[in-house]
């Protein structure tokens, strides 16, 4: 028997489903999970760990096994992205105008002063995995949003899992990023491609079902904003440019071994554009494109949808 | 031509200008500093005082490297160690949707 809750948590909806098993102790031991990592990562918070790093000034800073477990995951994704996904970008998010929690920059208007550079990279950053001690130079701002949130939905699944009870299951959503750990319901667990991850999975569409892993789906039609002369911008920057990546996709999802994984390519896609379907292919992982026309690509052994009406550009 | 037109003209030309930059390539006049080892099992028990805190371990293998500056975007590849999960598709209604947020 599956049993859900919905609530919003480190700017973003939450999404908790249980398989058979303890809802609400599976909840506590997510919620638990999400306020160590907004202390750990939060951009947003003034006393986060992670504020106190980008602060430091090129001080070697030690950090808790949370941060330090989320900066080899983002250090492992601009390895493996060649650069296209880099913790470096903090700077440039918040000079594109990402420089508070989701929830209070929406429909705000501002003027912003767009600056076209590369982002540091993330070979500046110093850090000591034994002695859990970073470095990171002055003028350098980190941001782990895009593999921290795909680990988060990793982390909250397992201890969902824990305290859920034995032969239980359970799917963690923060945002439309989705872990799964545990027995599956039969089908595995359904997820609906969705423009935007607040879409009820009701509403119909193309679903697709995993037994395992994680799916994250990245899209700059949601999560964007504009300046006060009009400029629009979104969350993912191009490391290249230091500015919201120009791509032909709208959105990315990605089906990996975990959700971090899965974050980490569905953001690549967007920002190498052109260049994902061969990365993709590389790489193995199943994933379905979307352009911005609205014609969707499916790569990988992503399947072909189910139902004869599937909206396609959804 | 106004200055409108001149300054966004401009922007696009330093667009693709840049976008002809490997990652690597930008990264080089920075020095290289990192050298992340390896890290294994590293383990995490949250920050939270109560006693029914869950423990949960996290196994992260980071290869040693000197961090080589030089990988291009477009030609790098991902380790990916394991074989990605089966996606099947279904006209069973989904559990939760999952798009932009």
């Amino acid at each position: 028997m599956l049993a859900t809750a919905d609530w919003r948590a480190i700017g973003t909806g939450v999404r908790l489903v249980v398989n058979d098993g303890d809802l609400a102790a599976a909840r506590v031991a997510v919620e638990r999970v999400l306020a160590d990592v907004d202390l750990a990562y939060s951009r947003f918070r003034p006393d986060s760990e992670l504020v106190a790093l980008n602060a430091a000034r090129g001080k070697p800073v030690k950090v808790s096994p949370l941060l330090a477990r989320a900066l080899v995951g983002s250090l492992q994704a601009a390895r493996s992205t060649g650069g296209a996904v880099d913790p470096t970008i903090g700077r440039a998010l918040r000079i594109t105008g990402y420089d508070d929690d989701f929830d209070r920059i929406v429909g705000t208007s501002r003027p912003l002063e767009l600056r076209l550079a590369p982002v540091p990279g993330w070979s500046v950053i110093a850090f000591d995995a034994t002695a859990r001690t970073v470095r990171v130079p002055t003028d350098v701002e980190l941001d782990l949003g895009s593999t921290g949130k795909g680990l988060a939905s990793d982390l909250c699944s397992e201890a969902a899992l824990a305290a859920a009870g034995p032969g239980a299951g359970v799917l963690v959503s923060l945002g439309g990023d989705v872990a799964v750990a545990g027995r599956a319901p039969d089908g595995g667990w359904r997820i609906l491609m969705a423009e935007d991850s607040n879409d009820d999975p009701d509403s119909g569409g193309e679903v697709v079902a995993i037994e395992r892993g994680g799916l994250a789906t990245s899209s700059t039609t949601v999560r964007q904003w504009k300046s006060d002369d009009g400029v629009t911008a979104h969350h993912i920057v191009d490391p290249r440019t230091g500015l919201s990546a120009e791509t032909p996709w709208r959105t990315a999802t990605v089906v990996a071994e975990t959700c971090e994984a899965a974050n980490a390519a569905s953001t690549a896609c967007i920002v190498l554009g052109r260049a994902a379907p061969e990365w993709l292919a590389q790489a193995g992982l199943p994933a379905r494109l979307v352009a911005q026309d609205g014609t969707v690509v499916r790569l990988g052994g992503w399947p072909e949808p189910a139902l004869d009406d599937a909206t396609a550009g959804v | 031509m106004n200055t409108t037109e001149t300054a966004r003209e401009a922007r696009t030309r330093n667009l693709a200008r840049l976008r002809k930059l490997t990652i690597g390539t930008a990264a080089l006049g920075v020095a290289a500093t990192s050298g992340f080892g390896y890290l294994a099992a590293m383990s995490y028990a949250g920050t939270t005082t109560t006693a029914t805190t869950t423990a949960y371990t996290t196994t992260a293998n980071a290869a040693t490297t000197t961090t080589s500056a030089t990988t291009s975007t477009t030609s790098s590849t991902t380790s990916s160690a394991t074989a990605a999960p089966t996606v099947s598709s279904t006209t069973s209604t989904a559990h939760v949707s999952s798009g932009g947020s």
